[in-house]
C-alpha cells in the first residue's frame, strides 16, 4: 500500500518534469547529471575462465564461512509439499490442502526445498537443492475439513444444472527450524567420476 | 456462491498458544458420547463402545471419555476443547468405522471457530532481506542533482527517478 | 522496517476512516436478526451459564488426569488438586458451613502459596533463559521482556487456553483472570514437587518463553534517547563515536516525504533509518544501530526453544527444592 502511494508521488513529480523543463531559457549551461550520462561507447571486456572460477570458489567459500561461524541470521525457504510451493521461514505455519497421511504431533523433515535464502545470499536449486544440504523441520499441529464449497455446474439451454458440495482435507504444519547442515556446492552423495578417455 | 457469508467469517491461520512451537499438546480435552441403548440408530454407536473404546481411551489419554446411554434418543458426540469450544454431531445410523472415523478426527482438530482461511500460509517476518522502499536501487547522484532539469535532459532520464 | 510497518498502521487507520460502508443491507439480514433475539429471549439466562462441572458427564479425577496427559506430564493427583483450589471456593463453603450451622472445619489448603512460589520459578527461568538465547541485550530490556512473559494478562491468557476454567474450584463460573492466573502459577509448582523443578522449567519453556516466538523484539527495547544510549553504547565498546548522515531525500515538499539516514562510526555503516522526517529518520537509525548490535532485528537466527539449561539451583541458590505440602 505504502509502495503503492510512493509510486504515486514519483509517478507525479517525474510528470512535472517536462513541463518545468520547459519553461527554462535553452542558453543554460547543461547540468551534472545529463552530461555524465552520454555514455561513450567501450569495449566489452569477458571475464576469463580463471577469473570466473574464482569469483564462484570464493562467493562459495563465503557463504560456507557465514554457516559454520553461525552467522547466517534468519533463513526462509522455499519448500514444495504435496504438489504447492511455500515459502517458509521458522515459526511459520502453513496449510496443506488434501488428503495427506502425517497425524497430529508428528515432527517430519520437509526434503524438498526448492531455495533457501538468508539476508546475505540464496542458494537457488535446479530445480531441488540437493538432499542433506538444508533441514527443514515441521510438526503437524493440527487435521480438520476446510468450510463446505458449493460446485456448480451449468451448460446453457441444455436443461443441465448440477450443484455439489465438498470440504477438503486441511494439514496444518508449524515450520520449527531451517538450517544449513551440509556443504554448499559439496554434496556427499554425489562422487565425481573422471570421463575416461574417448 | 460467493464467499461473503453472514454466519461464516473469513480468517488467518493461527494456532493455540503457539502449538508446535515447543512441544505439541492436543486440544481436545473431553467427549461425551450419548446413544440409545436400544433403538437401532445407534447400533453403530454401541458397537464402538463395546469394542473399539478402550482402544480409543488408551491411545488418546488426554482426552476425559464419558459415555452416556439415554432412552430413546438419537445417538450424538459431543467434543470439548481447550478453548471453551465445543463441537456437536450426529452420528445416527453410521457403522462402527464410521463413529470411530469421526471421533478420530474431532480429536485433531483445535476447537478454533470455524472460518474459510483467507490465506494458507502465515508468518511474522514476512521478509528477511528487506523490504522495497523509493531508496533501494536509487542513483545516488540525484543527492546532488539540481532540479528543475535542464531540456536536454537525456531521454532515459526516468531511469534516475 | 519499523517505520513502515509504523506508517502502514496510520494509512490504515485513516483508510478505515473514509472507508465508504456498503450501501444496503441484505434482505434475509434483518429477518434471521430477529429470529437469534426472538430464540435468545425464549433460552434465556445466557449470562449465567452453567458451570461444566455441575454436569453430571464429570469425573474431577479423570479430568485432571488427562489434564496432565495433554501437557505431556505426570502430576501427583492430591497436588494438582490443591493447585486448582481457589482460596474463593473456600470461602464460599466456609459461609455454606456456618449458614447451616456447622462448625467451619476445613482442612483444605487454597493455592495462594503455590501460586507465588511457581510465579517466583518462572520468572527466574525466563529470565535466565532470555539472557541465554539473547546475550547481548542489555538487562533493563531483557527485564522488560520477561515482564511481559510473567504479566497476569499473559498467564490469563495460557490458563485459559489450557482449559483450566472448567477445572478450578472456584466461586464464580467463568472464572476471573486472577483467579486463572493464580492457578495458572500453582499448576507450574504443582509439576515442580510432583516431578522436579526441571520438567517444570521445560513446561514454562514450551508454555511461557514460547509465546515471543514471532513477536518483534524491538518493541520491548526502544530506548527513550536512541542517539544518547548509542554513544554510551559505542564509547563502553570503544568505537568512535556515532555520525549520522542523510543518505537521500523523497518527496520533500510533499505530505509522504520519506528520508534516509545512516549512521556511521569510524566511516562504517552501523545503522540505517527511514522516517518523515529528519529527526524521526535519525532517531530510527539510531535504534536500528543499537538493535544490530544487540542482535534483536527480525535477520536475527530465530530463537531456539529446545534448549536445556542447567538446573534452577545452579543458576540461582536462593531457589531451595520444593517441599510438599500437607493435604488431607
Amino acid at each position: 500500500m505504502l509502495a503503492g502511494l510512493m509510486r504515486n508521488v514519483l509517478q507525479r513529480r517525474t510528470a512535472f518534469l517536462p513541463t518545468l523543463t520547459k519553461c527554462l531559457p535553452a542558453s543554460q549551461p547543461t547540468s551534472r547529471l545529463s552530461q555524465s550520462s552520454h555514455i561513450a561507447l567501450q569495449q566489452e571486456v569477458l571475464p576469463t575462465d580463471d577469473e570466473i572460477r574464482h569469483v564462484t570458489s570464493s562467493t562459495i567459500q563465503k557463504v560456507n564461512d557465514l554457516v559454520a561461524q553461525g552467522n547466517e541470521g534468519r533463513l526462509f525457504a522455499v519448500i514444495h509439499v504435496a504438489g504447492k510451493q511455500f515459502k517458509v521461514t521458522a515459526e511459520d505455519l502453513i496449510l496443506i490442502e488434501g488428503y495427506w497421511p502425517p497425524s497430529n504431533g508428528d515432527e517430519i523433515n520437509m526434503e524438498k526445498v526448492m531455495l533457501v535464502g538468508g539476508v546475505d545470499f540464496t542458494l537457488v536449486g535446479r530445480p531441488l537443492l540437493p538432499p542433506g544440504l538444508v533441514r527443514v523441520k515441521a510438526t503437524v499441529i493440527e487435521k480438520s475439513l476446510s468450510h463446505t464449497k458449493p460446485v456448480f455446474y451449468k451448460k446453457p439451454r441444455k436443461q443441465y444444472r448440477r450443484l455439489n458440495f465438498y470440504r477438503a482435507h486441511l494439514t496444518m504444519l508449524r515450520i520449527n527450524e531451517i538450517t544449513i547442515t551440509g556443504d554448499i556446492n559439496n554434496p556427499p552423495s554425489v562422487v565425481q567420476v573422471e570421463r575416461p578417455p574417448l | 456462491m460467493s464467499n461473503s457469508h453472514l454466519f461464516m467469517s473469513a480468517g488467518w491461520v493461527t494456532a493455540p498458544l503457539n502449538n508446535g512451537i515447543g512441544r505439541y499438546s492436543g486440544q481436545l480435552q473431553r467427549v461425551v458420547i450419548k446413544f440409545c441403548k436400544t433403538h437401532g440408530c445407534s447400533r453403530g454407536v454401541r458397537e464402538f463402545v463395546e469394542s473399539n473404546l478402550i482402544d480409543f481411551s488408551r491411545q488418546n489419554p488426554g482426552v476425559a471419555v464419558y459415555v452416556k446411554p439415554r432412552r430413546h434418543r438419537a445417538p450424538t458426540i459431543t467434543a470439548e476443547y481447550c478453548n471453551g469450544e465445543r463441537g456437536y454431531m450426529h452420528v445416527s445410523n453410521m457403522s462402527r468405522d464410521e463413529v470411530y472415523k469421526w471421533l478420530s478426527h474431532q480429536t485433531t482438530q483445535s476447537g478454533r471457530e470455524f472460518c474459510r482461511y483467507r490465506k494458507f500460509w502465515r508468518t511474522e517476518t514476512p521478509s528477511i532481506q528487506g523490504v522495497w522502499s523509493p531508496h533501494t536501487f536509487r542513483d545516488p547522484r540525484l543527492n546532488l542533482a539540481e532540479f528543475p532539469m535542464v531540456s536536454t535532459a537525456p531521454k532515459d532520464w526516468f531511469r534516475f527517478c | 522496517m519499523q517505520a513502515l510497518r509504523r506508517s502502514l498502521l496510520i494509512l490504515r487507520a485513516s483508510s478505515a476512516a473514509s472507508r465508504l460502508e456498503s450501501r444496503n443491507f441484505q434482505k434475509y439480514v434483518a429477518p434471521t436478526y430477529k429470529a437469534f433475539l426472538s430464540k435468545k429471549k425464549k433460552m434465556g439466562r445466557l449470562a449465567d451459564p452453567h458451570p461444566r462441572n455441575t454436569f453430571a458427564e464429570w469425573n474431577y479425577d479423570a479430568e485432571l488426569y488427562a489434564f496432565g496427559q495433554r501437557l505431556r506430564e505426570n502430576f501427583e493427583p492430591e497436588i494438582l488438586k490443591q493447585a486448582l483450589l481457589d482460596v474463593s471456593y473456600l470461602e464460599k463453603r466456609k459461609i455454606e458451613q456456618e449458614e447451616v450451622g456447622i462448625e467451619p472445619e476445613l482442612n483444605l489448603e487454597h493455592n495462594g502459596e503455590m501460586a507465588n512460589t511457581g510465579n517466583r520459578l518462572m520468572s527466574l527461568y525466563v529470565e535466565q533463559y532470555l539472557t541465554t538465547t539473547i546475550p547481548k541485550l542489555p538487562k533493563k530490556y531483557i527485564k522488560n521482556i520477561r515482564d511481559h512473559l510473567i504479566s497476569d494478562d499473559m498467564h490469563a491468557h495460557i490458563g485459559k487456553q489450557l482449559g483450566l476454567s472448567d477445572l478450578i474450584l472456584c466461586d464464580e463460573y467463568p472464572p476471573t483472570p486472577e483467579i486463572l492466573v493464580r492457578a495458572f502459577r500453582s499448576v507450574i509448582q504443582a509439576l515442580a514437587i510432583s516431578s522436579g523443578a526441571d520438567r517444570a522449567c521445560g513446561l514454562v519453556r514450551d508454555l511461557v518463553v514460547a509465546q515471543i516466538a514471532g513477536q518483534d523484539l524491538t518493541l520491548f527495547c526502544s530506548p527513550e534517547n536512541p542517539l544518547k544510549e548509542l554513544e554510551e553504547h559505542l564509547k563502553s565498546t570503544n568505537q568512535q563515536p556515532p555520525e549520522p548522515r542523510l543518505i537521500s531525500v523523497i518527496g520533500q515538499n510533499f505530505i509522504l516525504s520519506s528520508y534516509d539516514v545512516g549512521v556511521y562510526s569510524n566511516k562504517i555503516m552501523i545503522g540505517r533509518g527511514f522516517g518523515e522526517s529528519a529527526e524521526t529518520a535519525q532517531n530510527m537509525a539510531c535504534c536500528d544501530a543499537l538493535w544490530r548490535a544487540w542482535d534483536v532485528t527480525v535477520r536475527r537466527k530465530p530463537i531456539s526453544f529446545k534448549l536445556e539449561l542447567p538446573p534452577l539451583e545452579k543458576f540461582d541458590v536462593s531457589v531451595k527444592t520444593p517441599s510438599r505440602p500437607v493435604v488431607t
